[in-house]
């Protein structure tokens, strides 16, 4: 072979290299779209918002991020209060999700009588998962078509949203796996989402304060999804419903990681000021709630921001929220009776 | 700059271009200012170290390279004990002051010491071994006294080799460097192809992994078959995140027309724990085995003048202490903690184990007939080792000796609940990354691949490609290697 036709076959072989390159590309693209959207049309989803149709003895909704999802339960409220409790709230669910829910909600059984809405220290900055609001018909994530020609590799432009969505095959795939194992899954089956208390395991160890660890400022308002709190306050005082809006203990650790945390409840406090049935409970406070209590807790620690309830922190939460939730319904007439 | 972020690549970009643009007589200094350059970005200080320990050492070997008797051999002291000095404050200090403070507050009641907030020097532990490695060798007259400082600055600093290895001979890369190298396209495409082989065992099965044992070990207590995995994941992990480097730093190498030496032979086909240090990290198994494994054991049998001590004999002796010391420190090397001294022990004590019984167990074998089916027989040694090494990784990547104890005590065949889709994920990553190792490790029986048109091969590496950039991990996590 001449050191020409050996160079021109160098030449040739990269030109396919880069056409495969880009064909690969396009195809890999549409098969991890097309997954994603598959896996989400998962036949629990269907059967948690078919339930709302079979069961409108409903007089509650709680709402909130996975600090609500472990922390408030249908289950001591229809034990200690007498009144049925529909829960919505996991991760990726924020404030946009939670406006469509709502409607979603009142379509379907009617206007709640009270929400119980968890608060959470990021909320503002934080943006409802695209292919969870597509559950409300919408367009779903804005992936770019796959036939445009820019950018060249669709893949890498888009790698932190491909990430994503291979972790939410993972997980869907997860819960399907835990389904078919006939085992417990609160966040999509109603009957286990009625009958869940909490995580009974604990994995934080108490330690003590480091002399420096990262700390984050809470969430300002708008920021990303700010305005469909507003429309939410707006909607529920119009609504007339009694909004009762809580922030669950923090672990002491994350408490002091999550910096201005008596901002952040005096920000919203202003925010919710024109509602006339809206309530703001803060129990992220050493006076209110033992939160140095490792057991306590699921999760937390120094330069954590995430602080989730343990099952045995939500028991003894529920002896201060339950009376004070108690009241409120109370004060407001909308406590434990049949429609 | 790490290996595996863009900024590297658009840097190795520019280094290969210039390097064979370059006049064969001054590429030794672009390489230079390059390996300089590359160490600055980490932190401008730790050039000075490095240069002020390189000029020393050039200096002293050649004073030694002269000298004869009493001197030479106090020069050499100087030529190992200053490098080892600068390994010892800047990795070891903060390690043994806490130690000493610890035993004064257990004896007297002084109050525990912090850690020392001390800049440590990237790489310190790879390039120190490389200065004691020409010294001795110069010292032993193995090799002449590098009269060229700038060669002898770029063994020193080489970029590829100066944050983890492989820990070359200046035997071997001086002479190269000297050669004359000429371009040639099949080289880089070589280089290559090692290094998206690399790329990819360290983005796509170390960084994936990292995900399941990081998460097994920041709370063992209640993940049942998960730590049962995640040892054995991490074994996949630290290999994968270490070789991954190795294949990198070696496609580089090719790239400039350089042969580094191979570090790593599939050291999980290992029959015994001796074996897994013949194919794991080779530059480092044999510098111990050359200037700390040979030495001791030596002396200890000097020592020992009568065929036995104590019932045993002298060369059993030897063995063992050198092996217990040679593997303890070699653990210490990889870190400034204690569960890294007490890994290195247990490697230690394997070997010893196996030596000392070496006999018995041949005749068990015969005894049951195993000599009878030597695959079987090679499987069980195989699993064997695997396990034990496995096991003895858990200290390794244990924060703490609570941490491990912790992990070992709760380990458990209990199915769980959650994080089963993660685990067959996982599964499949690791079966795909085996299937891969064995195309590789058997390319000469598989000569059809040989034969396929370079544009098939073309597509192949486009596919290779895509899954790389699919399935690695959306985050820069620093090779694990790269601290020590």
């Amino acid at each position: 072979m001449t050191k020409r036709s050996g160079g021109v076959r160098y030449v040739r072989a990269a030109v396919v290299f880069v056409v495969a390159l880009v064909v690969f590309d396009r195809l890999f693209f549409v098969a991890l779209q097309r997954t994603y959207r598959a896996v989400d049309d998962n036949p629990q989803l269907q059967q948690k918002l078919e339930a709302l149709r079979d069961k409108p003895s409903y007089q509650w909704l709680i709402l909130g991020t996975s600090r609500t999802f472990e922390a408030i339960h249908p289950a001591p409220i229809a034990r200690d209060l007498g009144v049925k409790a529909f829960k919505e709230a996991s991760k990726g669910k924020g404030l946009r999700y939670h406006y469509e829910f709502y409607h979603l909600y009142k379509r379907l059984v009617g206007t709640p009588r009270l929400v119980i809405f968890g608060l959470d220290h990021f909320m503002f900055g934080m943006e409802s998962e695209a292919q969870l609001m597509r559950r409300f018909g919408g367009s779903g994530p804005s992936a770019p078509p796959a036939t445009a020609l820019w950018p060249p590799l669709l893949m890498v432009a888009n790698k932190p949203a491909n990430e994503r969505a291979v972790v939410r095959i993972l997980e869907r795939l997860q819960a399907t796996a835990v389904a078919a194992m006939g085992d417990f899954d609160p966040d999509n089956n109603v009957d286990d989402m009625e009958s869940y208390e909490g995580n009974p395991v604990s994995k934080v160890t108490d330690r003590a304060q480091p002399a420096r660890f990262g700390t984050v400022a809470y969430a300002r308002s708008p920021g990303i999804e700010g305005e469909y709190f507003t429309r939410l306050v707006q909607e529920w005082n119009d609504d007339g419903v009694v909004v009762v809006f809580v922030y669950p203990p923090d672990y002491i650790a994350t408490q002091r990681t999550n910096v201005e945390h008596d901002q952040f409840i005096a920000h919203v406090r202003q925010l919710v000021h024109g509602c006339a049935k809206c309530v703001v409970l803060d129990y992220s406070d050493p006076v209110r709630f033992p939160l140095a209590t490792p057991a306590y807790f699921w999760d937390g620690g120094y330069g954590n921001p995430n602080s989730h309830l343990s099952k045995m922190g939500v028991e003894q939460w529920n002896r201060v929220f339950l009376p004070d939730l108690k009241r409120i319904a109370a004060g407001f007439g909308v406590a434990a009776t049949r429609r | 700059m790490s290996f595996n972020s863009v900024p590297f690549w658009g840097f190795c970009v520019l280094v290969v271009s210039l390097y064979h643009l370059t006049p064969s007589r001054f590429r030794w200094l672009c390489l230079l200012a390059a390996s300089y350059v590359f160490y600055g970005t980490f932190d401008v200080r730790i050039l000075g170290v490095l240069a002020g320990l390189t000029v020393f050492v050039y200096g002293v070997s050649r004073a030694m390279h002269g000298a004869s008797g009493t001197s030479r051999r106090l020069l050499l002291l100087a030529d190992v004990g200053v490098p080892l000095l600068a390994l010892v404050v800047f990795k070891y200090l903060s390690l043994f002051w806490q130690a000493v403070c610890a035993l004064g507050h257990v004896l007297a009641g002084s109050r525990p010491a912090d850690a020392f907030n001390i800049l440590v020097p990237i790489g310190i532990s790879f390039y120190v071994f490389k200065l004691l490695s020409y010294a001795i060798d110069v010292y032993q007259r193995k090799i002449p006294a590098e009269s060229h400082v700038g060669h002898f600055a770029l063994y020193v600093s080489y970029f590829p080799q100066i944050l983890a290895g492989p820990i070359e001979r200046a035997g071997d890369f001086l002479p190269q460097i000297k050669k004359p190298v000429s371009f040639h396209p099949a080289a880089i495409v070589a280089g290559v192809n090692l290094i998206a082989w690399g790329l990819f065992k360290k983005m796509v099965v170390a960084d994936r992994l990292a995900l399941y044992v990081d998460e097994a070990f920041r709370s063992p207590s209640y993940k049942s078959l998960h730590l049962v995995f995640g040892a054995y994941f991490y074994y996949v992990q630290i290999y994968c995140d270490f070789s991954g480097y190795s294949d990198i730093s070696t496609g580089l190498s090719r790239m400039l027309g350089l042969s580094p030496p191979v570090n790593f032979n599939y050291p999980y086909l290992s029959r015994s724990v001796s074996e897994f240090w013949t194919r794991w990290h080779i530059t480092l198994s044999t510098w111990l085995r050359d200037y700390l494994f040979l030495p001791v054991t030596y002396a200890v049998m000097r020592r020992i003048t009568a065929n036995r001590w104590l019932g045993i004999r002298a060369e059993v002796w030897g063995y063992s202490i050198g092996t217990l010391v040679t593997m303890a420190l070699g653990g210490l090397w990889h870190g400034a903690g204690w569960t890294f001294l007490a890994w290195g022990a247990l490697h230690g004590i394997y070997q010893i184990v196996s030596h000392v019984t070496l006999r018995s167990r041949r005749l068990f074998c015969r005894a049951i007939r195993l000599n009878a089916a030597p695959r079987l027989h090679r499987a069980i040694k195989v699993a064997a080792t695997v396990n034990l090494v496995a096991l003895a990784w858990v200290l390794f990547r244990a924060t703490s000796f609570e941490n491990a104890w912790t992990y070992l005590k709760y380990l458990q065949l209990k199915l769980p609940s959650v994080g089963m889709a993660n685990l067959v994920f996982d599964l499949a990553i690791v079966a795909v990354f085996f299937g891969l190792e064995y195309v590789q490790r058997n390319r000469a029986r598989l000569s059809a691949l040989d034969r396929v048109p370079i544009e098939v091969k073309a597509v192949g590496c486009a596919l290779f490609v895509m899954v790389l950039i699919t399935f690695s991990v959306d985050a820069n996590n620093p090779f694990i290697y790269f601290r020590f």
